[in-house]
């Protein structure tokens, strides 16, 4: 795969601001597209239940703010990608075009926030979330329903400007193998690709040893690691290695999604999504 | 990052020689890594289960008789691989390395080729597959729909013959659905290096989630310049319409979704997909 197309879903709140930087900062290293997504529902359906009937007044004055909520996230995210533009170089387009330099373009989508996401995630090559305190359900379904499209997530609180040393979390699953699959275009540009091999007891899948002859077709110079995993979040322990060595950024499998992912030995839980220690790149 | 393994099953047929040279013609493209796979039936399975037990005689004689045959297929499609691989001056290789060029290795493995198949298929970039016998004794259809729904990895699937250029013209069935989208992105590779590429717009009965207009606007975002044509009203099949648009546009290579609709639909009406794996007139690479 190559990354053209980089899809930023952002929500409004104050933290649109650094997902826009995140991504760009991305989209400078494979000189691609930032499509901002601007996801919400429909200001007359986000009224709140309360159980009883509202009267018309009360029901537009709540439709009157919500709209109101919205065009002031919308001019906040417009600030935003001004920002980025200037310090870091990229162009405000008004539709998806290639350009020489890195170029952003901004949506309004209204609907469900995760089915929205997922179809604008599927015409994309990678999305990029930034971890959601506000609304962390919200997040989480997006998240996962952008896995199980089979299109990566880039997640992270903030981004370097390259990723030098990669560490790959593997423990032998095909979603691990997919996630280097799909990694492939950060790989390609590291100094250092670190595998850190996961042990657990009752893994006996075929594809051990595999990952590094992929590596190797592919002309990516790795090293090896074996690490045991102790405790009930391996995800945490996996990325507090990594970050221990001085990695930039963790590839690994998601697990499943939704409850399987939280319930699953080795699941990231919803807690870890919410407080990745480095950048995380998964998929599914 | 382009493709740098192709997977190649072979089985010991005439058909060998198909696949071969396709996944050669993709590999010259790319500067790819072929990977010939034979894979072998463990004999054993040639015993059958009868209610009286056969003596071991017997059983020895149908043993032997399923290598023998299993030897000699293999022999034929080790013959086909060293062939193919001198037409299209590939360098044999003991292990994967990446080089420019194209490199090539012949291996042979035991097991039943889905399994088989469904392990190897996650460590390439796609799978060649050579056009269905009607027989199909090496089980390479059920291999062909477990890769395509199940391993997340396209499929390139031969036409009856040897193509003279692959993917030079390339046209893109589009109905607007999740799995032409899946297509669309797993072909981004081989549409980047097409001289021409075109959508051909298939009218989609329930709601299509993306226009033509997004599909164009994403290949763009990859430096990739495409018309279209619209099926508007299908005189055949949807399945006929796209070979037929195919072959008078003089294209080499269709991208399509497989199996976009349920299995269950395709089954009770006659599927787009299954039309389209029995009367390959040209390479057709698919995603789910």
């Amino acid at each position: 795969m190559t990354i053209g197309k980089i899809l930023a879903p952002v929500d409004g709140s104050y933290g649109d601001k650094a997902s826009i930087e995140n991504a760009v900062r991305i989209a400078r290293i494979f000189h691609a597209h930032v499509a901002v997504l601007f996801a919400h529902l429909d200001p007359a359906e986000a009224v709140p239940a309360i159980g009883i009937q509202l009267g018309a007044d009360v029901f537009r004055a709540s439709v009157d703010a919500n709209m109101k909520i919205d065009s002031e996230a919308w001019s906040r995210i417009s600030c935003a990608m001004d920002a980025a533009c200037h310090s870091l170089g990229a162009t405000v387009v008004k539709s998806p075009e290639r350009c020489a330099g890195v170029t952003i373009s901004a949506d309004e989508a209204i609907g469900f926030t995760p089915h929205v996401i997922r179809r604008a995630a599927i015409l994309s090559d990678l999305v990029v979330f930034r971890p959601c305190k506000d609304s962390p359900q919200t997040f989480e379904a997006a998240v996962d329903v952008v896995l199980q499209s089979r299109r990566p997530v880039l997640l992270a609180t903030q981004v370097p400007n390259a990723f030098r040393h990669i560490a790959i979390g593997w423990d032998e699953s095909t979603a691990a193998m997919d996630a280097v699959w799909l990694a492939m275009p950060f790989l390609e540009r590291a100094d250092t690709v670190e595998i850190v091999c996961i042990e657990r007891p009752e893994t006996t899948n075929f594809i051990t040893g595999k990952i590094e002859e992929f590596l190797n077709v592919r002309g990516i110079a790795h090293k090896k690691r074996h690490i045991r995993i102790a405790g009930s979040d391996p995800a945490r322990s996996l990325a507090d290695y990594a970050c221990s060595q001085g990695a930039d950024l963790l590839v690994m499998g998601g697990f499943g999604h939704g409850r399987i992912r939280e319930t699953l030995l080795g699941g990231m839980t919803n807690e870890f999504l919410r407080n990745t220690p480095l950048p995380l790149f998964i998929a599914h | 990052m382009g493709i740098a393994k192709i997977l190649v099953p072979l089985n010991g047929t005439a058909k060998d020689a198909i696949a071969l040279g396709t996944a050669f013609a993709l590999a010259k493209t790319h500067g790819a890594y072929v990977d010939a796979m034979f894979v072998h039936p463990d004999s054993r399975e040639a015993i059958p289960i009868t209610d009286m037990p056969l003596s071991p005689e017997i059983v020895q004689t149908l043993v032997d008789a399923a290598d023998n045959a299993h030897k000699a297929a293999s022999k034929r499609a080790k013959e086909a691989f060293s062939l193919a691989a001198a037409e299209w001056d590939a360098r044999i290789v003991g292990a994967p390395e990446k080089t420019t060029g194209i490199t090539a290795m012949y291996r042979e493995v035991t097991g039943h080729m889905p399994d088989r198949l469904h392990d190897e298929a996650p460590l390439a970039d796609i799978v060649v597959f050579p056009p269905f016998d009607a027989d199909d004794v090496s089980r390479l259809h059920p291999a062909f729909v477990d890769v395509l729904t199940h391993c997340g990895r396209p499929v390139l699937l031969c036409s009856g013959q040897v193509p003279r250029s692959l993917g030079k013209s390339v046209l893109i069935g589009w109905d607007g659905r999740s799995a032409a989208s899946q297509a669309l992105v797993a072909a981004i590779p081989v549409l980047e290096k097409a001289h021409d590429v075109r959508f051909a717009r298939v009218k989609s009965d329930s709601g299509a989630d993306h226009p033509l207009r997004e599909a164009k606007e994403y290949l763009a975002l990859h430096g990739v310049d495409a018309g279209d044509t619209l099926i508007s009203t299908p005189k055949h099949s949807v399945a006929e319409e796209l070979l037929e648009t195919a072959s008078i546009g003089g294209n080499d290579l269709l991208v399509v979704g497989g199996y976009g609709h349920s299995r269950l639909m395709e089954g009770i009406f006659g599927g787009t997909t299954d039309f389209l794996t029995s009367h390959a007139t040209i390479p057709m690479l698919m995603a789910h």
